[in-house]
């Protein structure tokens, strides 16, 4: 064995240290000699590699690319840059970037391999992101003037320019006006200084309609860091924007809906005490609405007068923990201060079966509950209140009706010193006199009844004739003064137990609705007889009006309805009349086959008459 | 020369009683429960003297005064504190009342 020159020496380390593969390759289809880096790279052992066609390791798609190569090779071309993929020991494949060179005469193929394995699969994922961009996105290439260099099939297609047209032109050809000069302004400025730039931008397609994209703007760098030109890639959001318009327009409706209803709506989600509110929500309560921060439970909670807060605690405490729902009427103080009768509703929401929302409204029932209000403590203090309407009218009149038998008695007692001797006048003076006491005192027991406070709900047994001629009695100021005459028809004696302020209430209210109703008319009478019916006894009153008409008649006990002029009636007359009838199992009704105004009272008969 | 007195009133004890009292030779009582009644008399024979009560069934006393000859006089006899009056009466007294009153009246008018 000849010893190596230094030379060779040192060109045997090359060979063997050297990380590019180096072979000699015969046309038989055999490495003639490789270098130790075929073994590291592929993991065979040198002899493996030797001993078998290196087609064998070639990936199965190459072969023939590679027979291709080794002939032109053979034939004196010099390879460059061909790759083909080689199979590793573990069954991966590597991909080899060639250049060799032939030794026509002695028929071999000097050659090198470097692994560009990484380099391939790295290319291969920039080339996956460019075709999907290109598939699915609008692309163009611009040049540093802004000029339209390149663009993809996208683009022509949504602005409806073909490649030529666009090629060449500034991007203003499809701007649509929409935007200011500082939007493009401050785009070109973000790209210019090297920034990428991304935002919403309405543009215009050949045929005239708009478009949306969303794009996103980035700057290509050379080799040098300079910016050589750019690249804008976009996304069609027209169908988005118009969903998000009808939206919009969908959401505003609702806004103004829950405004003229005064119902807000709220979530609180469970795990932060965080609040949200509708808009409604925030002008029911009054509080100013904060962009950077939501209101929190506490705040919430806090929104209610002191006598309300535990209840809306405790309600919202219950639906967290147990999931109970809850529809209350509360005071809310509102931030400005205020107190306003609110309705609040809440519900849990459930996410894999644990509650992590509670969700709600709220509505303003300020003005209903305050008219409700109002009709209880009306209907509260109705009896007083009418006792004493009775008493300014028996007042007017009870001077006279006073007045004129103690006139009798008067001029009685003044004329009998002219009878001493007569006993026949005598005795009439004597009886005028006694019979204008009488009256006197009949006047005085009906104004008892004012002085006794209705003490609520006794219950007694009443001759339904004896109040019905106390209340007549009572309104005989009134119907005399409108020269109406009321007659009573009752045959026998009707018991009913009740309380009798309260009865005699309900008549002297209709008493004085008929008088009221045909003061006016050419006719004036008032009919009221009482007689049994079945289980009932029937209290009925008919005035010489025509009848009441049916849409006015649906709403006749309902509070605060009048027909009478504002200021003339409060509207509750009927309805307290109602009320206090319903507490009496008596029923109230009009009757609509008369051809008069007629109302019939049934009350229970009473079982127990003595 | 007799005096021809009216006097209204519903109340008919009242009438009995003023047209007792106030009744004789000289001074001539005609009591009347019905307005219309009256104010047909005073259109045949108007009285030297009208004592009117003011409430009345139908109508009041007022009224009745405006119905009537102006020239005749008036006196507006009430139980009644308060009252609105269109006509203007020569008096008004109030029920109940002393028959020395009346009595002066009438023989201011006779």
């Amino acid at each position: 064995m000849p010893t190596l020159s230094q030379e060779d020496a040192n060109l045997k380390i090359l060979f063997d240290m050297s990380v590019d593969m180096l072979c000699i390759a015969g046309i038989d289809g055999y490495f003639k000699k490789i270098n130790p880096s075929f073994s590291r790279t592929l993991g065979y052992a040198e002899e493996e590699i030797l001993s078998k066609p290196f087609y064998d390791f070639i990936h199965i798609d190459d072969i023939e690319a590679t027979q291709l190569e080794m002939g032109k090779s053979i034939n004196g071309e010099v390879i460059n840059q061909f790759e083909n993929r080689y199979r590793c020991k573990n069954g991966q494949y590597k991909s080899f970037s060639w250049s060799a060179q032939a030794d026509v005469d002695r028929k071999l193929v000097y050659a090198i391999a470097r692994d560009v394995t990484e380099e391939r699969e790295a290319k291969n994922v920039l080339i996956q992101i460019q075709n999907a961009l290109n598939s699915e996105s609008i692309v163009a290439y611009t040049d540093r003037a802004g000029r339209i260099t390149e663009v993809n099939d996208n683009f022509c297609q949504i602005s409806g320019y073909s490649r030529e047209e666009l090629i060449g032109q500034n991007h203003r050809l499809v701007s649509s006006g929409n935007h200011s000069e500082d939007f493009f302004r401050d785009m070109w400025k973000t790209i210019s200084s090297g920034k990428t730039w991304s935002g919403m931008i309405e543009n215009r397609r050949k045929s005239g309609d708009h478009y949306f994209v969303q794009s996103i703007i980035t700057p290509i760098f050379d080799i040098q860091g300079k910016i050589q030109n750019y690249l804008a890639v976009r996304f069609d959001t027209t169908e988005h924007v118009k969903n998000e318009v009808e939206l919009d327009k969908t959401l505003s409706i609702l806004r103004e809906t829950s405004a003229i209803a005064k119902v807000g709506g709220w979530e609180l989600e469970v795990a932060t005490g965080e609040l949200t509110w509708t808009n409604e929500t925030f002008k029911i309560l009054e509080v100013k609405q904060r962009h950077y921060q939501s209101p929190i439970l506490p705040e919430g909670l806090d929104l209610f007068v002191e006598a309300h807060k535990p209840i809306i605690e405790k309600a919202v405490q219950r639906a967290i923990e147990f999931g109970e729902p809850y529809n209350l009427e509360l005071k809310a103080l509102t931030a400005e201060g205020n107190i306003l009768w609110i309705n609040t509703t809440g519900k849990p929401n459930y996410e894999n079966g644990k509650i992590v929302s509670l969700s709600g409204t709220i509505q303003d029932i300020d003005a209903r509950k305050k008219a409700e209000l109002k009709y209880a403590l009306e209907r509260q203090k109705s009896i007083q209140n009418s006792k004493l309407a009775a008493l300014g009218e028996l007042a007017a009149g009870i001077a006279h009706e006073i007045n004129n038998p103690l006139a009798i008695i008067h001029g009685s007692v003044q004329l009998m010193p002219r009878y001493l001797e007569d006993s026949e006048k005598l005795i009439k003076k004597i009886d005028d006199i006694n019979n204008s006491s009488k009256r006197i005192s009949h006047i005085v027991k009906s104004l008892q009844k004012f002085s006794r406070t209705s003490d609520g709900k006794q219950f007694s047994l009443h001759c339904l004739k004896d109040i019905v001629d106390e209340a007549v009695t009572l309104t005989g100021n009134k119907s005399k003064r409108h020269s109406t005459s009321i007659s009573v028809d009752c045959n026998a004696e009707m018991i009913i137990i009740c309380n009798e302020i309260e009865i005699e209430q309900v008549i002297i209210n209709l008493i004085n609705n008929a008088i009221d109703a045909i003061k006016h008319l050419p006719e004036r009478w008032i009919s009221i007889d009482i007689f049994e019916k079945n289980t009932c006894v029937v209290f009925k009153i008919t005035d010489s009006g025509s009848g009441i008409p049916e849409e006015v008649s649906d709403k006749l006990f309902d509070p605060f309805f009048t027909t009478k002029n504002v200021g003339d009636g409060t509207g509750l007359g009927l309805s307290i009349a109602k009320g206090i009838l319903d507490e009496h199992n008596a029923t109230i009704a009009v009757e609509q086959n008369s051809p008069h105004t007629c109302f019939t009272i049934e009350f229970q008969k009473s079982e127990n008459v003595n | 020369m007799s005096t021809t007195v009216y006097y209204l009133d519903d109340e008919a004890a009242l009438c009995d009683i003023f047209a007792e009292f106030f009744g004789s030779d000289l001074i001539h009582v005609t009591t009347f429960l019905d307005a219309d009644k009256a104010i047909e008399a005073c259109r045949l024979t108007p009285p030297d003297l009208f004592f009117i009560d003011f409430r009345l069934p139908n109508t009041t006393g007022d009224q009745v005064a405006l119905a009537l000859d102006r020239s005749i006089p008036k006196i507006l006899l009430t139980g009644d504190f308060s009252f609105k009056l269109e006509c203007k009466f020569d008096q008004i007294i109030s029920k109940p009342f002393q028959f020395d009153e009346i009595q002066d009246l009438i023989n201011r008018y006779s």
